[in-house]
């Protein structure tokens, strides 16, 4: 169970890569265009992007979280990503895989993102083989985790209740203990992330971003708040997970 | 059987792992020269007086005489199931329906082994069945290499975490 934010994708090799014209201009497959992700923020925040939730920029990995969500719905679809490092992202919508090229190896948990680019349309797909692709669930609990550190999603109500609908292949991504304890509570009850933190025993922004991720990945299911929930409802836990036998093992295992 | 279970409490267990390994006579289903015939048995030592224990029961049917021994004092499990047997997803539901108590109580977790030699089925296909078979039940699919330390403790802390929120979720129960 590491911590590190170790790219889970494989490299795309130099070989590999989308050709020019896929990379440069709208790629020439009959009833594709191309979105610019401004035009997708504007249809999804009402206020300007920069003056939501202290500001946070359409900048990161917020415009990629956007524009991967604006993709839900869509059966083919392609999203490019560029990275300053000069490194490339490619993300296919209808096979669920991605392919990560150049940059450090190391997910940038702050990165400079030149550019995103969606083609959409049938036939939205890589015109190519690719050897070993990286499956997308890994992308988006990395995106889901960084894009908004310190809020909900842009998406997700500040006061609403998640409760988790499928887990995540938590084995195949960089989870830390808290992320499980946090998941096993959200798969019994719905939860606010103010009553998640409680329960859990975690800070704040911790249970947002497992939130924020969840949602980006479709796992978990938005309900309206409860009025006047009962704190004791969540406040059990906390207490029992703080000296419970997943604490123990926690410590005994080194994680 | 071929999943990985004896290789997964090895990784896990920080006693020599107790092992029973017999000729195979199944190599039609699994190419393997032994396999589990009683139990694996491994342990992890906590405090003085605490020890989680795992134990590995034999995938073969001829010993699922096996199966009702254990899962009568079992707390939670973990199904390892490899991904290149003939029917994967069919198989694990197999499995799963002779432990049905712990399923439906969400005691359970299903480990994916050898994804990388067959991609497919995908967790998702694994997690559509359970969810089909076991509608009430949330039960995680992981892709495992059962040789990975780090895997295989996020599997056993996922299982824990489950049986403790459940416990608690009980006891909060007016």
């Amino acid at each position: 169970m590491s911590a590190g934010h170790r790219l889970p994708g494989r490299a795309l090799s130099d070989s590999l890569r989308p050709p020019h014209t896929l990379l440069d201009s709208p790629i020439s497959i009959s009833d594709s265009s191309s979105d610019d992700v401004g035009t997708l923020l504007d249809k999804f925040v009402a206020v300007p992007a920069a003056t939501r939730h202290g500001g946070i920029p359409a900048t990161g990995w917020a415009r990629v979280a956007m524009a991967l969500l604006g993709l839900r719905g869509e059966s083919e679809a392609l999203l490019l990503i560029d990275l300053a490092d000069d490194a490339l992202i490619v993300v296919d919508w209808g096979r669920k895989d991605y392919w990560w090229q150049g940059g450090t190896g190391v997910f940038p948990e702050q990165p400079t993102i030149s550019k995103v680019r969606v083609y959409r349309g049938d036939g939205a797909r890589l015109p190519f083989m690719l050897e070993q692709p990286s499956e997308l669930p890994a992308l988006l609990w990395l995106v889901g985790i960084h894009a908004f550190p310190t809020s909900p999603a842009w998406w997700l109500g500040e006061s609403m209740a998640y409760r988790l609908t499928r887990w995540p292949d938590f084995a195949a991504l960089a989870v830390d203990p808290d992320d499980v304890s946090m998941t096993a509570l959200l798969s019994k009850s719905a939860l606010t992330s103010h009553e998640l933190a409680a329960a859990a025993g975690v800070d704040l922004n911790k249970a947002q971003r497992l939130i924020n991720a969840l949602s980006l990945m479709r796992l978990v299911r938005e309900t309206p708040p409860v009025v006047q929930r009962a704190p004791v409802a969540v406040a059990a836990p906390a207490v029992e997970s703080k000296r419970g036998l997943f604490s123990r093992l926690r410590a005994r295992l080194g994680v | 059987m071929g999943a990985g279970k004896t290789t997964a409490i090895r990784t896990l267990s920080d006693i020599e792992m107790v092992n029973t390994e017999a000729a195979n006579s199944e190599r039609n289903v699994v190419d393997k020269a032994t396999t589990t015939v009683a139990l694996d048995y491994g342990e992890i030592t906590i405090g003085l007086d605490e020890k989680v224990r795992l134990y590995g029961v034999p995938g073969q049917k001829r010993f699922d005489f096996m199966w009702s021994i254990i899962k009568e004092r079992a707390r939670g499990m973990v199904l390892l199931v490899n991904n290149d047997a003939p029917d994967a997803v069919a198989l694990a539901i197999d499995y799963l329906e002779n432990f049905r108590e712990l399923v439906e109580s969400g005691n359970a977790v299903v480990g994916v082994s050898r994804r990388d030699v067959a991609r497919f089925p995908s967790t998702d296909d694994y997690a559509d069945a359970i969810a089909d078979a076991y509608p009430d039940a949330l039960i995680p699919v992981f892709t495992v290499d059962p040789r990975n330390p780090d895997q295989m403790k996020t599997v056993l802390l996922t299982l824990v975490a489950t049986l403790e929120t459940d416990e608690a979720s009980k006891e909060l129960v007016p």
